[in-house]
């Protein structure tokens, strides 16, 4: 899901956090720095779901450790469920993960690197300008995962190792990567950004991504 | 008639030795929960509270000019509090336990990585692990810890550390933990100063008697080979 020019579209962010002072800081940080947007909380994994159905946030802020509701302790098993919920019910939907143990998500590797939004995780121990940043890249549609799911060797695709292939041997374009791959040039984006995330290449100021990444593939030997 | 009472002596030593070990499991069970517990209240308690404490700080330091320099030093220490916290929240147990013994290993040895530079660490893990009791997940991370500690004690420049955790088929379509960590040494006098059999003995019988489990050693000129099964 990517940003959409204010003037056409409200953004809506959805908080999901049990502990109430976590919520109101997350928010308050998230209001000062998108005053337009309008800010949805949620306490429990049952509240959150109701929201997203409701509203269909731009962009979910969730921790993983929440109770599934008011009566029941918050668990990181129910955290995961949800997320892995959200990504099978709404692939576009950009989520941030704000959590102190971030690594669980390893368990979701899977769907995460199947998902089509944007996907971020935000260690609690960051600060203002870093979290901002997360939620920034997940509008954007970027992925950036713990360093613990890009560690183990690099699991590249083989439909990945085609896109870097004909972009930097080929020095195809997108669109045309999408013909000569079969498949829609949304897709081909969203490969992109599996690729810059399990190589580690994320958006910086003044830098070009696409270069950045082709470096760090020759690196690694992926590609010649 | 003495045929007889040995074997009655026999049994009633066997019987003590179950006894003994069903206490000891219960009593290491007992603290492995109560660990879990005092990490949980870390994690899900003071670092949540550290967390909105940075936040709201963080928050001032844009509004109030004049506080900037004050809140600054402020800031400061609660990010070295929330450090300290998690700290002391992975000292106590891994929180990655949960989320599998590969993981857990990973981060074990990721912060031996940090502290020896010097020393060459190769690490081999399955993606997916069979789900297993936390105390069993604590004792062989803890046994990994000592066997490193005893392995690798200072002064020692470097040594190449190969760890592998796998799962291997056994009877009764039963799977067996098996970690094997491999350490070569620039020499073989760095080998025998390190191995400690004393060390070595009190490993194999703390696996047994908590998990039931095995270990082994062999040495092949400056290598030494340790298996742990269970």
């Amino acid at each position: 899901m990517r940003q959409k020019p204010l003037e056409q579209k409200q953004q809506k962010f959805l908080v999901l956090d049990d502990h109430e002072l976590v919520l109101g800081g997350t928010t308050e940080v998230l209001k000062r720095h998108y005053p337009e947007a309008e800010i949805l909380t949620a306490q429990t994994a049952q509240r959150a779901q109701v929201q997203i159905e409701r509203y269909r946030p731009d962009l979910v802020v969730i921790d993983l450790s929440i109770p599934e509701d008011s009566s029941v302790t918050a668990r990181v098993e129910t955290g995961l469920q949800l997320i892995e919920t959200l990504m099978e019910s709404y692939p576009t939907l950009n989520i941030v993960v704000q959590s102190t143990h971030p690594r669980s998500l390893i368990r979701l590797k899977h769907g995460i690197d199947a998902h089509e939004g944007g996907f971020t995780v935000a260690d609690k121990n960051l600060s203002v300008v870093e979290m901002i940043k997360r939620v920034e890249w997940a509008l954007q549609g970027v992925n950036y995962t713990p360093q613990e799911m890009r560690e183990k060797g690099l699991e590249f695709k083989p439909e990945w190792l085609e896109v870097l292939k004909l972009a930097f041997a080929e020095e195809l374009q997108d669109k045309e990567i999408a013909k000569r791959m079969k498949v829609v040039e949304k897709t081909v984006r969203n490969y992109w950004t599996k690729i810059q995330d399990t190589l580690g290449v994320y958006p910086e100021p003044g830098k070009n991504l696409r270069i950045q990444t082709e470096m760090k593939a020759r690196e690694r030997g992926l590609i010649d | 008639m003495v045929l007889f009472a040995s074997s009655l002596i026999l049994l009633w030593l066997f019987v003590s030795y179950l006894k003994l070990q069903r206490a000891l499991r219960w009593w290491f069970q007992q603290q492995v929960r109560q660990l879990l517990g005092e990490v949980a209240q870390i994690q899900d308690g003071l670092l949540q509270e550290s967390f909105s404490l940075r936040r709201s700080l963080e928050l001032a330091l844009v509004e109030e000019a004049a506080l900037t320099s004050q809140a600054r030093t402020w800031l400061e220490g609660v990010e070295k509090l929330h450090h300290s916290l998690e700290q002391l929240s992975d000292s106590l147990l891994p929180v990655c336990l949960g989320d599998g013994l590969p993981l857990a290993v990973q981060q074990l040895v990721k912060a031996w990585e940090r502290r020896n530079p010097g020393l060459e660490f190769e690490v081999t893990l399955p993606d997916v692990w069979r789900s297993e009791p936390a105390e069993r997940s604590v004792v062989i991370l803890r046994s990994l810890e000592e066997l490193l500690k005893m392995a690798l004690a200072e002064p020692l420049s470097q040594a190449g550390v190969r760890i592998s955790l796998s799962l291997q088929p056994s009877a009764m379509r039963k799977q067996t933990g098996q970690l094997a960590v491999q350490i070569t040494y620039p020499n073989l006098s760095a080998l025998t100063a390190r191995f400690d059999a004393q060390t070595w003995q009190s490993l194999q019988k703390v696996l047994r008697i908590l998990i039931s489990g095995q270990c082994s050693y062999r040495k092949q000129n400056s290598t030494l080979v340790c298996e742990l099964r269970w």
